[in-house]
């Protein structure tokens, strides 16, 4: 009896120490050759329904963020399609939203991101669609979510990349995630659960 | 009541039948992928990775691979996972060696590396550069750090260099095994995956960047296993038009694993455009990644004719596979220049009387200075 008690303590007390790894924080620049961490928390946009977005409205949600525009012919679709799986499996969780910021601000207004959300049934209460209001404003976020766009050289048409960048409660960024691969939307949905604990 | 049950039981036997008959057109790689999906979820074998930690290793284990058929490249049970090295701390590691070795299921024997395909070992990019602020370098290449092969089952990159990663940095694996002899039993293998690291404040190493560099040859899509034609001759006959294959600049489609009838056959690849070579690189390490069959595979500057390298692999005589394939390293390294052409030299001599599949691949590793002044910059 006394080693049977013995035995459901430590496996009580192993069971204790079995502590789910982190995930890193990786928002940060190196100043002067010394990390240092950064908040997305600078921001000023417009969603499909005229609404205006800031930090205050992303701060206590895990959120992703990412690039679109709404005439993109290559992998705005794709990305759509994981993005909906994605708003399927957390539609039911209010402490999670995603962000799709448009890079084509001069032809996605907010009537256009209104059609574009009709279109493809984004819904504003977990999905917002935003529109910067200048180059400016859009270089910053893309330097604050580490990810790059610039028009092709033909001018035909915007290179963004296929990454998501996920974010947390306190608004840092814990990962980034190629959205056109299954296993890496597995990956991001597991780690937007482990936030969200 | 009883010819109800009767109705179920032919339901029953006629879906049974239909997923049979199914199952059977599906190709052996497919029937791999559904049969360790059974066999995993009903707990049958151990489905589960497994990480073991040193100072200056790591090992992870995949889960059981149930050996049962004839696997050539590429259709064995396969595993794929995201690893991290140690999530408790984020400390810079320096990645300077790969090995994978065969052992049973129960991993107390060490099997034959007949068993090992191959295992791939990928950064994931994003993360990858976005820790060194280096986005500019994101999609910019295939993430792959090396892979490992039938033939070349442990290599070590020069001493005083390695591949920078954090230790609490995702990283993904790729493993998948090999059959190419045994017919008459079913048996259980794993694999055990051994990455060798210096940590950085025992010691700071030299940054190499990798890079795979692969053959591929033309085929017609509208009528991709007919093989050279007159508009074609360079054509080749493609394992499959699914995977494997890519489009060139202009369109064309190209496939990285193709057919060799049997007999001696030898091809040529210029490698120039992949190697992507801005002002000049400094070559320190090449790993071949082919298929049996494959006697030498060389890697030749075109423009001095210098052999920069010369793999004699050797296969085994008295059954199929790769004995040996010898890799390149060099503390020293090699020059290699953007206005030069590289060319890719494959011979292969399939011995068998039925066609072969191959591939010939090289993972190179070059100084990587932008990341060495990065580092130096840093208070890590």
């Amino acid at each position: 009896m006394k080693i049977k008690l013995i035995l459901v303590f430590l496996v009580v007390l192993m069971s204790c120490n079995n502590k789910t790894s982190e995930l890193p924080i990786l928002s940060y620049n190196y100043i002067d050759g010394k990390k240092e961490y950064y908040k997305i928390d600078q921001l000023e946009f417009t969603n499909q329904d005229g609404e205006t977005i800031t930090s205050s409205s992303t701060e206590g949600n895990v959120h992703t963020m990412n690039f679109f525009f709404t005439s993109c012919p290559s992998i705005c679709p794709p990305m759509r399609i994981k993005q909906q799986e994605i708003a399927e499996t957390f539609s039911e969780e209010k402490g999670f939203k995603q962000y799709s910021i448009s890079i084509d601000y001069k032809n996605d207004t907010v009537d256009q991101l209104k059609h574009h959300a009709e279109l493809h049934n984004i819904k504003s209460a977990q999905w917002n669609l935003l529109r910067a209001t200048s180059e400016e404003q859009l270089e910053k976020i893309a330097n604050l979510l580490k990810t790059n766009f610039k028009p092709n050289e033909d001018g035909t048409d915007f290179y963004h990349s296929s990454y998501v960048a996920l974010i947390d409660k306190e608004q840092y960024i814990r990962g980034f995630y190629d959205i056109l691969l299954d296993e890496e939307v597995e990956l991001l949905k597991q780690d937007i659960n482990s936030l969200l604990d | 009541m009883k010819r109800r049950s009767k109705f179920i039981l032919i339901f029953l036997v006629l879906i049974l039948a239909g997923g049979f008959i199914y199952f059977k057109s599906l190709k052996t790689r497919h029937q791999e992928l559904i049969k360790s999906k059974v066999y995993y979820t009903l707990g049958i074998v151990d489905s589960e990775w497994k990480t073991d930690l040193t100072d200056n290793s790591v090992t992870f284990t995949t889960p059981t691979f149930v050996i049962s058929n004839i696997y050539k490249s590429m259709e064995g049970p396969k595993s794929d996972q995201f690893v991290v090295i140690d999530s408790d701390q984020e400390e810079l590691l320096w990645l300077t060696s790969f090995k994978t070795n065969a052992v049973s299921s129960n991993e107390q024997r060490k099997m034959s590396n007949d068993f090992v395909c191959h295992t791939n070992f990928e950064y994931r990019d994003a993360e990858h550069y976005n820790r060194w602020n280096m986005t500019e370098r994101i999609n910019s290449q295939y993430p792959r750090i090396t892979s490992i092969s039938n033939g070349v089952e442990e290599f070590e990159l020069p001493n005083g260099f390695g591949f920078p990663v954090f230790s609490n940095e995702r990283l993904f694996i790729n493993a998948q095994a090999l059959n190419h002899n045994i017919t008459d039993s079913t048996f259980n293998i794993k694999h055990k995956i051994k990455i060798g690291f210096t940590k950085n404040s025992d010691k700071t190493l030299i940054p190499l960047q990798p890079k795979t560099v692969f053959m591929m040859f033309p085929y017609d899509p509208q009528n991709p296993f007919q093989g050279p034609t007159e508009q074609l001759p360079n054509a080749c006959i493609p394992v499959e038009t699914k995977n494997h294959s890519y489009l060139d600049n202009d369109g064309n489609a190209l496939s990285g694993h193709w057919i060799i009838k049997p007999g001696k056959h030898s091809y040529t690849y210029d490698a120039s455009q992949q190697l992507q070579i801005k002002d000049s690189i400094r070559l320190h390490q090449i790993t071949s990644h082919l298929h049996p069959f494959a006697d030498r595979f060389k890697l030749k500057d075109k423009t001095t004719g210098e052999v920069i390298y010369d793999c004699n692999s050797e296969n085994f005589t008295d059954k199929i596979g790769l004995k040996n394939t010898p890799s390149f390293s060099s503390q020293k390294g090699i020059w290699m220049y953007n206005d030069h052409i590289y060319e890719m030299l494959l011979e292969v001599d399939n011995i068998t009387d039925n066609d072969q599949e191959m591939m010939a691949s090289m993972a190179i590793f070059y100084y990587d200075a932008e990341m060495d002044t990065k580092i130096k910059e840093l208070k890590l």
